[in-house]
C-alpha cells in the first residue's frame, strides 16, 4: 500500500535508490563505461556521424549520378526514409522502347496528387513511347547513358513534350532535390540522366484572402494579406500595376528556409536602401525564422530600441502606398504581415484610412490619435504625480471630488493606479488568449465587474477607473501594434517617475524618452524625420495634407524620383483660355 | 565611428533655446533693478553687439572650415596659450552650468518639491543631461528641435494669457533710468549672448556655408524672444513689483487668470521650465566635454562627461544658498563672461588676421588657412 510505503520511507532512513533515467543527455556526472548504456551513447555518435554526412552531402552541392539506384539510395538517407513517412518514391517506367526507369519523389501532403496524376504520371507512363520516339526519330536513336549530348536531348524533350505543367525546371544537385521536395514539388528522376526534373504541384492547404484584424477601416479596401507569399505578392500586384515593380526572393534561415521576398519599385526606391535589405536579409544566420517579427528583430537597426523600426502591416494598400514613395517592402512566405522599411515615429502613427478621407478628417484622426498616445503614455503618471505631490495645481473643485472619491480608499495613489493598470493588462491579456467570442465577452464582462466590484470594495476611487479607461483608450487609438505594445509597457515607467519625483520626474522621463527615440534609425533614416531632422517631402507626417499636395515624395527615403506628381496636378483648376471650347474652365 | 550632423533647424533651435533659457531662471531679477521699466530694451540693444559680434566669430570660423575653436586656437596662438584658453571656456562652462543648475534645482524645490532634497532634483537634471550628450551632438540637436515648437508655442501662450492683466503704463517712463545709464546696463550686460560660442565648437558639424544665417537668426530669435517675455513680465507688473520676484516669469504664470476653474496655471507651463533647462544644460555640459576633448586631441568626449557632471553637481553646492547662487551668476554668465570669451576671440581674431596678412605680403609660400592638421 502506498501510504505505508510512504510511512515507512519517512520512518525508517534508506539510501536513495539510483535514479534511471530514458534519456541521458547532458548527464557527465559518471564516466563513460562499458555497459548497458554503452550502446546507447555508440548509436548516438553514428546517428550524428550519419547526420552529417547527409548535411555534407547537401552542403557540397554533390551532383546527382546517372545511376538511378545510387540517386534513389541516397535520396532515402537525406530524408531519413523509411523512418520519414512522408517521402513518397514512387518507381514507374516510362513508356519508351525500350522502357526506361524513372522515381517520382515527393512528399505526402503538400502536393497536389491530381496534377501528379494528369500532368506527371499519366503522360509519362502512357505517352512517352508515343512522343518521345516519334520525336526522336529524326535525330537517331533513343539515348543511352554515357553520351552527354543524347542525354541532354532526352531531357529537354520529357521537358518540353511530356510534362504539361506550368513551371517544371531543373535540378542537378541533391540539395537542389531536396529543396524543391520540400517545397511542395514532385521531382522525377529518370534512370541514365544526371539531372531532374522539378515539376510544380504545391498543394497544400491555404486561408482564403480575409479582411484586415488588426488594421481594419471602414473606408478603403477590404483585403489583408494571407499566408502564401505568391497570393501577397499578387495582392500587391493587383494594386501596383507598373513593370518596375521588382519581387526579388531572398532566402532565410537555415534549419528551414522560408522564401522572402523583396518588393521594390526599381525606378524609384533608392539602389542603396534595396542592397541594404538584400544585405541584412541575405546575412542572417539562424536556424528559424518563420514569422516576420523574428526577422524584424533580425533586420533593425537597434533591437534594444524602444520602438520598433520597421513598420508590420498586413494590408496590401498600404504596402502599395508605401512601394510608390520609395520604400521596400518585405514578405516572408507563411506569414500575413508585410513589414515595411523604413518606418518613422510618424509613419507607426499613420493609419491607412487617414488618406482615404478628406484631409481634415484625415487630420483630425491623426491628432486624435497623438492625444490618445499622450494619454497612454502619460496620464496615469500624471494622476499619480498631481494627487501625490501637486495636489494644489488640481483646482479646487476637482480636488474636493479627488479626495471625496479618495476617502475610503486605503492605499496610496500608486498602489491603486499599479493594481487598476495591472488588472486591466490582465483582461487584455487573457482576452486574447481565450478562443473567440468569449474572449470579448471576458472582456468586456470582467472589466465592468472588476472596475465596479473595486470601486465598491473601496480599493479603487472611481476617479482612477476614468483614468484607466482613458489610458486604454489612448493606447487603442495607437495603429500600430508592435509600438502600443512600447507605449503599455513604458507607462509602468512613467508611473514610476511620477510616483517618485512627480511632474518633475516625468518631464525629466520625457526628455530621456525622446532622445532615445531620437537617436534611432531605421535602415539609417532617422525616427523623427521628416521633423528631425528636417526633410523635404508632402505635408503627411503630422497632419495629412490634400492629396493634390502630396507633390514630392519624403526625401529622407532619398527617392530617385523626388517628385510625385505636378505643382498643378487637378488640371481643371487651370484658368480658362480664350480658346478652350471644351467645358471645365474655371 | 560617422561624425555627427547637425542640421540648420536643428541648430538654430538648439541655439535658440541656449541663448533664451536665461529668461526662466533669475537672471532677469537682477536685471530689472538695473533697466527698471526700460529692461526690455536691453535685450535689443544687445542684438546689435551680438549680430556684428557673431560675424567676426564666423569670419574666425569660416577661414578654418571643418574646424571648431579649440583648433584654430592651437594653430593660431600654439599650443601653450590654446590650452590655457581651452582651460578658460571649460571652466566658464561648467561653472556657468553649475549657477544655472542650482537656480533651475532651488526654482524647483520652491515651487513644486518644498520636502526634497535639492540634491536628488540637481543630480536628476544632470543624468538627464548627461545621457543626451552621451547620446551625441546630433540627438541633441534633434531633441531641440522636436521640443522648440513647443517651447515657443508655450511661450507665446503664457504672454497671450496674461494679455487680461496687462497694464501699457507698466513700460513707461520709456527710457528708464534713461538712455545713457541704459546704454551703459546694456555695455555692461553683454556677458548673456556669450552662449553663441556654442557654435564655435559645433561649427565642423554643421551645413557648409550655413554658420553666419545659423548665428544671425539665432542671436535675431534670442534677442526677439528675451525681449518679450521682459515686456510682458512689465506690462503684467510694473518695475516696483517685478523686481521683488526672483523667478518674474514664474511669476507671471501665477498671475494668469481663466475663469474659475484654472486656478493654477503654472503647472501646464512647467514642462517650458524643465525642457529648457534640460537642453540648456546638456548644450553646457556638451561644450564642456567637447572643449576637454579637443583640447586633450582626443577623438571621443564620452570619457570627460562623468567627471564633468561631478564637477557641476559639486560647483551647484559652492553658492550658500539661492540669492548667492543668483548673484554669483549673474556676475559670471552676465558680466564677466562676455570679457573672459571676449578676449580670446578677439586675440584669435587678431592673430588670423595677423597671418593672413603675412601671407599675403609673403605671396604663396605660408601655410594656408583651413589646411586640416594631422590632428583634426
Amino acid at each position: 500500500m502506498s501510504w505505508a510505503r510512504t510511512l515507512a520511507r519517512l520512518l525508517v532512513f534508506r539510501e536513495p535508490e539510483e535514479p534511471r533515467y530514458a534519456f541521458t543527455a547532458g548527464r557527465k556526472d559518471r564516466p563513460r563505461e562499458r555497459g548497458p548504456g554503452a550502446d546507447a551513447v555508440e548509436d548516438k555518435k553514428n546517428k550524428l556521424r550519419e547526420g552529417q554526412r547527409v548535411d555534407n552531402l547537401l552542403e557540397q552541392d554533390r551532383l546527382l549520378s546517372t545511376g538511378l539506384d545510387e540517386n534513389e539510395r541516397l535520396l532515402r538517407q537525406v530524408f531519413r526514409h523509411p523512418e520519414n513517412k512522408d517521402l513518397v518514391l514512387r518507381p514507374f517506367s516510362l513508356s519508351t522502347d525500350p522502357p526506361r526507369r524513372a522515381l517520382l519523389v515527393f512528399l505526402d501532403g503538400p502536393t497536389d496528387k491530381t496534377v501528379q496524376n494528369l500532368a506527371i504520371l499519366q503522360p509519362l507512363m502512357l505517352l512517352a513511347g508515343l512522343r518521345l520516339d516519334r520525336d526522336l526519330d529524326g535525330e537517331g536513336p533513343v539515348p543511352g547513358a554515357g553520351d552527354e549530348t543524347a542525354r541532354e536531348a532526352l531531357l529537354n524533350r520529357i521537358q518540353e513534350t511530356l510534362l504539361p505543367g506550368n513551371e517544371v525546371t531543373t535540378a542537378a544537385s541533391f540539395k537542389d532535390v531536396a529543396s524543391e521536395v520540400l517545397a511542395g514539388n514532385t521531382v522525377l528522376l529518370v534512370d541514365g540522366l544526371d539531372r531532374a526534373l522539378s515539376v510544380e504541384t504545391k498543394g497544400w492547404a491555404t486561408r482564403g484572402v480575409g479582411t484586415p484584424r488588426a488594421e481594419a477601416v471602414i473606408r478603403g479596401p477590404q483585403e489583408a494579406f494571407t499566408e502564401q507569399v505568391r497570393i501577397n505578392v499578387t495582392l500587391v500586384r493587383k494594386i501596383l500595376r507598373r513593370s518596375s515593380l521588382v519581387t526579388d526572393f531572398v532566402k532565410v534561415g537555415q534549419m528551414s528556409s522560408y522564401q522572402c521576398a523583396v518588393l521594390y519599385l526599381d525606378d524609384i526606391a533608392n539602389p542603396d536602401l534595396v542592397a541594404e535589405v538584400r544585405r541584412r536579409l541575405e546575412s542572417i544566420k539562424a536556424d528559424y525564422v518563420n514569422e516576420s517579427g523574428i526577422l524584424e528583430q533580425f533586420i533593425e537597426d537597434a533591437p534594444r530600441g524602444l520602438a520598433p523600426q520597421v513598420l508590420a502591416t498586413e494590408r496590401p494598400d498600404r504596402v502599395a502606398a508605401a512601394l510608390v514613395e520609395g520604400r521596400v517592402a518585405i514578405l516572408l512566405d507563411g506569414n500575413p504581415w508585410a513589414l515595411i522599411i523604413p518606418a518613422t515615429f510618424f509613419s507607426l502613427m499613420h493609419a491607412a484610412e487617414d488618406a482615404y478621407v478628406r484631409w481634415p478628417f484625415g487630420s483630425f484622426a491623426r491628432l486624435i490619435r497623438y492625444v490618445g498616445l499622450g494619454l497612454a503614455l502619460l496620464l496615469p503618471g500624471s494622476y499619480v504625480a498631481l494627487v501625490t505631490y501637486h495636489q494644489e495645481f488640481i483646482p479646487t473643485d476637482l480636488l474636493l471630488a479627488f479626495t471625496g472619491a479618495r476617502e475610503q480608499v486605503p492605499f496610496p495613489t500608486v498602489v491603486e493606479v499599479l493594481l487598476m493598470e495591472v488588472a486591466f493588462e490582465l483582461i487584455r491579456e487573457a482576452g486574447i488568449r481565450i478562443p473567440g467570442t468569449v474572449g470579448t465577452t471576458l472582456g468586456i464582462v470582467g472589466a465592468l465587474i472588476l472596475g465596479q466590484a473595486a470601486v465598491a470594495a473601496n480599493i479603487v476611487s472611481p476617479i482612477l477607473i476614468v483614468i484607466v479607461a482613458l489610458t486604454a483608450l489612448g493606447s487603442f487609438t495607437i495603429p500600430n501594434y508592435p509600438f502600443s505594445l512600447s507605449v503599455r509597457t513604458l507607462r509602468f515607467a512613467y508611473i514610476a517617475l511620477g510616483s517618485f519625483l512627480g511632474l518633475f520626474g516625468i518631464m525629466v522621463g520625457l526628455f530621456v524618452h525622446l532622445a532615445l527615440l531620437a537617436r534611432l534609425t531605421s535602415f539609417g533614416v532617422p525616427f523623427f524625420a521628416p521633423v528631425a531632422p528636417v526633410t523635404r517631402g508632402a505635408p503627411d507626417h503630422l497632419w495629412r495634407g490634400p492629396v493634390w499636395e502630396q507633390e514630392c515624395r519624403p526625401d529622407y527615403v532619398d527617392p530617385l524620383r523626388r517628385r510625385r506628381q505636378p505643382r498643378v496636378s487637378r488640371g481643371w483648376v487651370r484658368a480658362r483660355k480664350k480658346d478652350d471650347e471644351e467645358p471645365g474652365g474655371r | 565611428m560617422a561624425s555627427p550632423r547637425l542640421g540648420f533647424n536643428e541648430a538654430v533651435a538648439l541655439t535658440v533655446i541656449f541663448l533664451s533659457v536665461k529668461v526662466m531662471i533669475s537672471h532677469l531679477a537682477l536685471m530689472f533693478p538695473l533697466g527698471l521699466s526700460a529692461t526690455w530694451m536691453i535685450p535689443l540693444m544687445h542684438l546689435p553687439v551680438g549680430l556684428i559680434g557673431f560675424a567676426v566669430l564666423a569670419w574666425l570660423l569660416n577661414q578654418f572650415p571643418g574646424r571648431t575653436i579649440i583648433e584654430i586656437g592651437e594653430e593660431l596662438v600654439g599650443p601653450a596659450l590654446n590650452i590655457f584658453f581651452a582651460l578658460v571656456i571649460y571652466v566658464f562652462f561648467t561653472g556657468g552650468s553649475a549657477l544655472v543648475l542650482r537656480q533651475s534645482a532651488e526654482f524647483m524645490l520652491t515651487d513644486f518639491f518644498p520636502d526634497t532634497p535639492i540634491s536628488v532634483v540637481a543630480a536628476t537634471y544632470m543624468v538627464g543631461a548627461a545621457l543626451i550628450v552621451y547620446l551625441g551632438l546630433e540627438t541633441l540637436g534633434r531633441v531641440a528641435r522636436i521640443a522648440f515648437p513647443f517651447l515657443i508655442i508655450g511661450l507665446a501662450l503664457l504672454i497671450l494669457l496674461t494679455a487680461n492683466l496687462w497694464q501699457p503704463h507698466g513700460i513707461y517712463p520709456l527710457w528708464g533710468p534713461g538712455i545713457l545709464e541704459l546704454s551703459w546696463v546694456a555695455l555692461s550686460t553683454l556677458g548673456v549672448g556669450v552662449e553663441i560660442f556654442f557654435l564655435a565648437l559645433a561649427a565642423p558639424y554643421l551645413p557648409q556655408g550655413r554658420l553666419l544665417p545659423i548665428g544671425l537668426i539665432s542671436v535675431l530669435a534670442a534677442g526677439l524672444v528675451v525681449a518679450a517675455v521682459i515686456l510682458a513680465s512689465l506690462l503684467v507688473f510694473p518695475y516696483p513689483v517685478v523686481q521683488e520676484w526672483t523667478l518674474p516669469v514664474f511669476a507671471i504664470t501665477r498671475a494668469i487668470e481663466w475663469g474659475g476653474f484654472f486656478v493654477r496655471m503654472e503647472t501646464l507651463f512647467l514642462p517650458l521650465w524643465v525642457f529648457s533647462a534640460l537642453l540648456a544644460h546638456a548644450t553646457a555640459l556638451y561644450l564642456s566635454v567637447a572643449t576637454a576633448a579637443r583640447a586633450l586631441k582626443l577623438p571621443y568626449h564620452r570619457p570627460f562627461i562623468l567627471p564633468t557632471v561631478v564637477l557641476i553637481l559639486a560647483a551647484a553646492f559652492v553658492p550658500p544658498n539661492f540669492p548667492a547662487a543668483m548673484d554669483w551668476g549673474f556676475a559670471f554668465l552676465v558680466r564677466w563672461s562676455f570679457i573672459f570669451l571676449g578676449v580670446i576671440v578677439a586675440v584669435l581674431v587678431a592673430a588670423a588676421l595677423l597671418r593672413k596678412r603675412q601671407q599675403g605680403k609673403g605671396g604663396k609660400t605660408g601655410r594656408r588657412p583651413g589646411r586640416r592638421t594631422n590632428h583634426t
